[in-house]
């Protein structure tokens, strides 16, 4: 059997026994988990190219298999990445658990895990972005979960995957072409213009960065988290690879008229302005789900910044920020998610003034995700960022005083939430947090704080994702 | 009393159809795109949504085999058909677009006034009509780039007039159209075809339900911070 069939199916019926259980929270919660869980352990430990045994059958990972006419197999990569998301979509069940994110979220967060794993193991690649709106199609429904008012961040979430859909489907007509006349370069010069307009549209630096803040904003903020988190690392690992399997892709311009315009150095200029407007933005908000919002954004900047850097050293780099970036936004969402419930759903800073009083452990695991998320010393996001810092500082001191002066004006949005968090409490009937919530919030701030009190917790997870991505060429 | 003739088969319809192929069949298209981005009242938007599928399917005849074309009528009524459902639920009457209200004044973006609208789906029809000559894609047959091209932009212009759920839906659909119609005329794969169309079905699903929860549009008492 391959490890396809297992991602494709096994989440589908645990979706459907959760559905069927969803009068129940406890259960339906606890069996969501206990799936997710499953499948990211199951994944990370299972060998990419070699038979295990699961359940009395041989399981090979990466054997490929044909459904509905199209070839689905799993990489390394692939693999390695599935396995994040499941972990991290047991981390937003856990804190979902006590705090609703809306009834849907236990089975569609399963189906959307199957259908993110379609995404990243059909073949070829350029596929992927149809399977992508279809996953963005589905998510509207968890992003909305049932509220009434603006649709903002669920419509807003359609865009950029649909309107990639053509770009891939010409580029891959244009590479099929291109045997037919091996004398002109022309047919692969237009798939990489394509194909490069195409991802730069999935990766969505600044200023196509509306749909993942409108998404932060509106959406219940651990199904954001996830959504978010689980976005970015498909659009990540589809641009690796396509890079693997064509390599001409690197170094392809997107005007003809303007060689020098690649996608890399669209990606490292655009991940600075991603990370520069983040922190103007989020320093100048009353309201904390936006600076959430914001400050995911920055981190996702950086990202962008270490992708377009084009090293060899650049995947470990971009993967430890994104799994920085992935526990500081589940941490920090479970923060926001019991903030927002106590305050009525509302999060500007009159709704939100003195609940840290009140709420003195979730609102400590909302503050120290977001620092987290804008890269503070003491908090896990600090080794990325240092790096990158490193990184930039090698080539242009400036760009690296741009990156921190992003962090510097999401710390100053910080301070301003810090504030209106303890400030006169407006609800003197507001309860104390219940035990397991504190239980929560202190698993969030460990996760937060150890690994940078004990940075070699990073060394197994990278060390994995490096060996995962060791065939992958520098960046585009 | 005569016995009633045999049903024409889809070849013969299309067969018939065809004699629209041309300037009519491209007329009917343009015109009905354009009321599709710049109309505010969703019946209407509904009934040029079937009005537009239906050319696309004529013109779909000629790159692929009919039952293959008809898909594209398959596809625009399910679609027009869960919109309705959805604006029935949410209760909306005539229009859809919405009305902001600022301290107690109606007031209402300007994306939103229909002369504004037309005036912009003008600029962009006028500006696609003077570039026809150089419009990209070579390889397809004129008519059918033209409609490429046409589905394309105002698909964009949609998107770029407003974040409303059938607003959006429609754009992307007009998106998804072309890219259909790209397909058709490039590489003939039947299962691109039937993704494609699913995708096409979930977004309307999926801009369908949105629609519900946005409500009456009229009422903004429940809106967020906007």
């Amino acid at each position: 059997m391959s490890g396809v069939v297992l991602v494709l199916t096994l989440p589908l019926l645990a979706a459907l026994l959760v559905y069927l259980l969803r009068r129940w929270p406890l259960p339906s919660s606890a069996l969501a988990g206990v799936a997710a869980l499953t499948l990211g352990l199951l994944l990370w430990r299972w060998p990419n190219n070699e038979a295990v045994l699961f359940l009395g059958r041989v399981v090979r990972v990466n054997a490929p298999v044909v459904l509905l006419g199209q070839t689905f197999a799993m990489q390394p990569t692939a693999q390695w990445v599935l396995g994040w998301l499941a972990l991290a979509l047991a981390a937003a069940y856990l804190g979902a658990w006590r705090v609703s994110q809306g009834r849907t979220f236990f089975p569609f967060g399963l189906a959307l895990f199957s259908l993110f794993g379609a995404v990243l193991t059909i073949q070829p690649a350029w596929l992927a972005p149809i399977l992508l709106a279809a996953v963005v199609s589905v998510a509207a429904f968890v992003i909305q979960a049932g509220r009434q008012g603006s649709t903002r961040g669920a419509v807003r979430a359609l865009w950029l995957p649909v309107l990639t859909i053509p770009l891939f489907l010409a580029a891959a007509w244009y590479v099929d072409q291109a045997p037919l006349d091996p004398e002109s370069v022309q047919a692969l010069q237009l798939a990489g213009q394509l194909a490069s307009i195409g991802l730069l549209l999935l990766l969505a630096p600044w200023p196509l960065h509306g749909p993942a803040v409108s998404l932060g904003e509106e959406a219940p903020p651990l199904v954001a988290a996830w959504l978010l988190t689980a976005l970015a690392a498909t659009a990540i690992t589809l641009l690796q690879a396509l890079l693997v399997q064509y390599q001409w892709l690197q170094g392809a311009t997107l005007f003809f008229t303007l060689p020098a315009l690649r996608l890399g150095e669209l990606l490292l200029y655009g991940g600075m302005a991603t990370c520069l407007w983040a922190g103007l933005a989020g320093g100048v908000q009353t309201n904390i789900s936006r600076l959430w919002s914001y400050a995911a954004l920055f981190t996702y900047g950086a990202v962008l910044i270490s992708v377009g850097l084009g090293t060899r050293g650049s995947w470990a780099l971009v993967w430890l920020l994104l799994i920085a970036r992935g526990v500081a936004m589940m941490v920090s969402a479970y923060g926001l998610a019991v903030l927002r419930q106590r305050a009525g759903s509302q999060t500007d800073f009159a709704h939100i003034q003195g609940l840290g009083t009140r709420l003195p452990w979730t609102s400590a695991a909302f503050l120290l995700g977001v620092l987290s998320l804008a890269g503070m010393p003491l908090t896990a996001g600090f080794a990325g960022q240092w790096a990158l810092m490193q990184a930039l500082g090698s080539r242009d001191w400036l760009q690296a005083v741009i990156v921190l002066a992003g962090a510097l004006g999401l710390a100053v949005g910080l301070i301003r939430s810090l504030s209106a968090l303890l400030g006169p409490l407006n609800n003197l009937l507001l309860e104390r947090e219940e035990r397991i919530m504190i239980a929560l919030a202190a698993l969030g701030l460990a996760a937060i704080l150890l690994p940078a009190l004990y940075p070699e917790v990073w060394l197994k997870p990278l060390s994995a994702a490096v060996a995962a991505f060791a065939g992958v060429p520098g960046g585009p | 009393m005569q016995p009633l003739p045999p049903f024409p088969s889809l070849d013969t319809l299309f067969q018939q159809a065809d004699r629209l192929a041309g300037t009519p069949l491209l007329l009917a298209i343009s015109l009905g795109v354009i009321v599709l981005t710049a109309a505010r009242d969703w019946r209407l938007v509904l009934a040029m949504l079937m009005v537009v599928y239906s050319g696309l399917a004529v013109l779909t005849a000629s790159l692929l085999p009919p039952q293959w074309a008809l898909l594209r009528v398959v596809v625009g009524g399910l679609a027009a058909v869960i919109w309705y459902i959805s604006a029935q639920q949410a209760g909306w009457g005539g229009s859809f677009l919405p009305f902001q209200h600022s301290q107690g004044v109606e007031a209402r973006p300007l994306a939103s006034t229909t002369l504004f609208r037309i005036l912009i789906a003008l600029a962009v029809a006028v500006l696609i009509l003077t570039l026809r000559p150089r419009l990209p894609l070579p390889a397809l047959p004129t008519d059918v780039r033209f409609v490429v091209i046409w589905l394309g932009a105002f698909g964009l212009l949609g998107l770029a007039l407003g974040d409303e759920a059938l607003q959006a839906g429609v754009a992307l659909l007009l998106w998804l159209a072309a890219t259909q119609l790209l397909l058709a005329a490039l590489q003939q794969d039947a299962w691109l075809i039937w993704l494609l169309s699913t995708v096409e079905l979930l977004v309307a699903l999926a801009t369908g339900y949105l629609m519900i929860a946005r409500g009456p549009l009229w009422s903004n008492k429940r809106e967020g911070s906007d």
